[in-house]
């Protein structure tokens, strides 16, 4: 039996078992009062296609990719299952575990485990500091730490695929000043998350300014960062980490190694507008810039890569009721430049030879909110990510629920 | 009001971002080689296969090309008149001769089989076992000029004689202006191996079967081959990994690497009374490094165009592809009796890759299916790399 159909069965029953419960939406965010939540998130996806992948090795074209980014795939597939169990005590010490699947992916682990304390410094009034530790997604945009069942499509962003490796999840520490709408955040990475590589020379930080604001009918989060990251003898493990299988074919990854620091900037602005009591309309822009530098080499060959990638989405989404509809157009913009004698040879072996292709993607989505835990959902996505374009129809669930609040 | 300031704002949002994203220029990768793969010479390589290295001292031009042709294939350059290159390197066998050794000018038998000259500018050292062969015009001082074996069998007492041969044949003089113009005497033996270290330099083979498949045309290698194409690169039979690479060896340089790896193997061919030893005049690198751990490695030869090229192995000692499968499918050869008695399945030397397989008679079909694939026609035929004598 194809582990698809498992996971099809599997879900089925989960869903039927548990959909009475006290249901409600919820995620990374837990609230400020103490006690303990739990809660789980399921979002199941059929496709009449899937993305172009030549001899099963998925690569935007001009990217060198890595982490969490693989393509979705014809058929059914378990875009994410999740359980998360929060606790915070009266002093504000709190902590979050969290043991998920993403992607099709044959095996759970654990997405996060992290401690932190809330200090609101007496003498400081209106500021307070929260410091982090632990596995956890970086916090500089909050695209970085959303999955298919919280996002309004099932396909995990174009520009966080190719720069992030979908998305930036590794062991670190936070420190964030927060001040009202704003807040300040410094994270520090060991590297074991994509682009970085851990151990000496590895590593990475970002540091983060976000702002948020509510008045009448408008809501505001809007937010600035950068991020470096260093990274040693790094290679594309997404074919090859533990519990990754992804069908039955085997997938010869280029044996590529770059050794060098990738900075990335990154700006967003998200708006809702309150319409009425039944309609909103929120807007959505991410733009990502990645500066790339540093040596791309075989077991013999070597040359320098210096890259400056730009990408980004826009997003708008009305919602009327327990309907939305929403548009998502995306874009990657890669220019490479090799040097070296083997520039032209690893330029083809890596595929970072992009035939001056700009990456795109869009989407159209209809969500039905059917009741509170549970929504269905269809999208039409119009894929140009490669040179070659292809069109696919999902149709998919998304199902929430608190366990324990 | 509220409709209309709502529809404003976010229309103005759209456009503002989607400005931003659309403005943000367009993909390209560009490429920049610093010059390595600048060449005055019309290499005959397809698309995605770097150029081999030119000496600085020797570049590639096409009179020098040309005029090696010539000395290649003329008896005249030997001692006695009777042998030339082509002698043991005959175009229809990918340039090998056939034989189990090379006999040279005055009948001596060399110690070791006649390499191919297929893709010979690719390897990373030359000749079966000599580390320190690393260019073809050192090399080729070897089959003019040795004395043990005597293979051209130029020496002191006839390399006039030699030279006088060459200036007596007409068609030589314009051949040798032209390779080397502005020289007053340019017929020197410092010049004819420049000569012929360019022709061969410039046999480059990569129009076979395989060739074309790898260049997207799905029916060029049969449906037994591609199989056996499966088996080769697998980690159950291991043959990829001395022979891999678009030249499929592992001693490989091309103007692209910049870590020249120069490896050699021992294969379990011999174990002679279980010690690791070769026969006492073949013992591969360690003739060159006297390191006992060196006993019996050779460099793993190209495999294209093997079909051609039998029998097989540094001493010809194995007379077919089949034959080889089943050699590396039992670990090495036990050899049961003789002077060269011992069991090369436990040479102590032995390439850890060689440990033997398990493979049926139709995985051996197969995969020899895939072997003869790497057989390119157009090189063994095409009058660009004939006898000009004929």
């Amino acid at each position: 039996m194809k582990f698809s159909t498992l996971c099809s069965a599997a879900f089925v029953c989960l869903s039927v078992a548990i959909l009475s419960a006290n249901l409600s939406y919820a995620h990374g965010n837990m609230g400020e009062a103490p006690g303990t939540k739990a809660n789980a998130a399921i979002s199941a996806t059929w496709r009449d296609d899937g993305m172009l992948q030549p001899a099963g090795y998925w690569q935007i074209p001009g990217v060198l990719m890595g982490g969490e980014a693989f393509p979705v795939e014809q058929g059914f597939t378990v875009d994410e299952a999740r359980i998360s169990v929060y606790h915070r005590t009266t002093h504000d010490v709190f902590g979050l575990l969290q043991v998920s699947s993403h992607d099709g992916s044959s095996s759970a682990e654990i997405h996060h485990a992290f401690v932190g304390v809330d200090l609101r410094p007496q003498s400081l009034d209106d500021i307070r500091f929260t410091v982090v530790a632990g596995r956890m997604v970086a916090d500089m945009t909050p695209a970085n730490g959303e999955h298919a069942s919280d996002r309004l499509f099932s396909e995990a962003p174009l520009a966080l695929d190719a720069f992030l490796g979908r998305q930036l999840n590794d062991d670190g520490a936070r420190l964030a000043v927060s001040y009202g709408g704003l807040q300040l955040g410094v994270e520090s990475w060991n590297g074991n998350a994509f682009p970085a590589t851990s151990g000496a020379d590895g590593g990475s930080y970002d540091v983060y300014l976000h702002y948020r604001n509510r008045s009448q009918h408008w809501n505001w989060f809007a937010g600035l960062w950068w991020l470096q990251a260093d990274a040693l003898a790094r290679t594309d493990t997404r074919y090859s980490a533990d519990g990754h299988q992804h069908g039955t074919a085997v997938v010869e990854v280029p044996q590529i190694w770059f050794d060098g620091r990738s900075d990335l900037g990154g700006a967003f602005l998200r708006v809702g507008y309150e319409w009425s009591e039944l309609t909103q309309m929120n807007f959505e822009i991410q733009y990502l810039q990645a500066d790339v530098e540093g040596d791309l080499r075989d077991e013999t060959r070597t040359t320098e890569w210096i890259a400056e990638d730009n990408g980004g989405w826009i997003q708008a989404s009305v919602e009327h009721g327990n309907h939305t509809v929403g548009l998502r157009w995306e874009k990657l913009v890669l220019e490479n430049q090799l040097i070296g004698a083997a520039a032209d040879a690893l330029a083809t072996l890596s595929g970072l030879s992009n035939q001056d292709h700009d990456p795109e993607r869009s989407t159209l989505t209809y969500q039905w909110q059917v009741k509170p835990s549970l929504a269905l959902r269809l999208e039409a996505i119009e894929d140009d990510i490669q040179v070659e374009s292809v069109q696919r129809l999902a149709v998919g669930v998304v199902w929430q629920a608190d366990l324990l609040d | 009001m509220k409709t209309w300031r709502a529809l404003c704002a976010g229309g103005g949002l759209l456009c503002l971002s989607a400005l931003s994203l659309v403005g943000c220029g367009s993909s390209s990768t560009s490429v920049d080689d610093g010059g390595a793969n600048d060449t005055a010479f019309a290499w005959a390589i397809r698309a995605g296969i770097p150029l081999p290295l030119e000496p600085e001292r020797n570049p590639m031009t096409e009179a020098k090309f040309q005029l090696g042709r010539h000395l290649f294939y003329d008896e005249r350059l030997s001692g006695n008149g009777t042998q030339s290159c082509a002698t043991c390197h005959h175009q229809d066998k990918a340039f090998t001769d056939g034989l189990v050794v090379a006999v040279g000018s005055t009948g001596q038998l060399h110690p070791r089989n006649s390499q191919t000259l297929t893709n010979v500018a690719y390897n990373a050292t030359l000749t079966w076992a000599n580390p320190a062969l690393i260019t073809l015009e050192a090399q080729m001082q070897t089959p003019l000029f040795s004395e043990d074996p005597i293979e051209q069998g130029i020496d002191e007492s006839n390399q006039d004689a030699v030279l006088q041969r060459i200036l007596d044949e007409p068609r030589y003089e314009p051949l040798f202006s032209d390779a080397f113009p502005n020289q007053g005497s340019p017929v020197t033996f410092a010049n004819i191996i420049d000569a012929i270290g360019s022709f061969v330099r410039g046999m480059t083979s990569f129009n076979s079967a395989f060739d074309h498949y790898q260049l997207g045309d799905d029916t060029a290698l049969s449906v037994s081959a591609k199989r056996g194409q499966v088996l080769f690169f697998s980690e159950d039979l291991e043959c990829f990994h001395c022979h891999g690479g678009y030249n499929f060896s592992d001693s490989n340089v091309d103007r692209s690497i910049a870590f020249v790896e120069r490896p050699f193997h021992n294969t379990g061919l011999y174990n002679i009374d279980g010690t690791g030893d070769f026969p006492a005049n073949n013992q591969g690198l360690f003739e060159a490094t006297g390191d006992p751990s060196d006993m019996g490695k050779f460099r793993a030869p190209t495999l294209r165009n093997i079909e051609l090229t039998a029998p097989y192995m540094h001493d010809g000692s194995i007379t077919s592809l089949e034959a080889v499968v089943d050699f590396y499918a039992a670990g090495g050869r036990n050899i049961e009796s003789g002077p060269n008695a011992g069991d090369g399945r436990l040479n102590p030397f032995k390439d850890s890759f060689v440990n033997g397989f398990a493979i049926t008679d139709q995985q051996k079909a197969d995969l020899i299916a895939f072997l003869h694939s790497l057989t390119d026609h157009e090189f063994v035929t095409t009058e660009r790399l004939s006898n000009p004598w004929e």
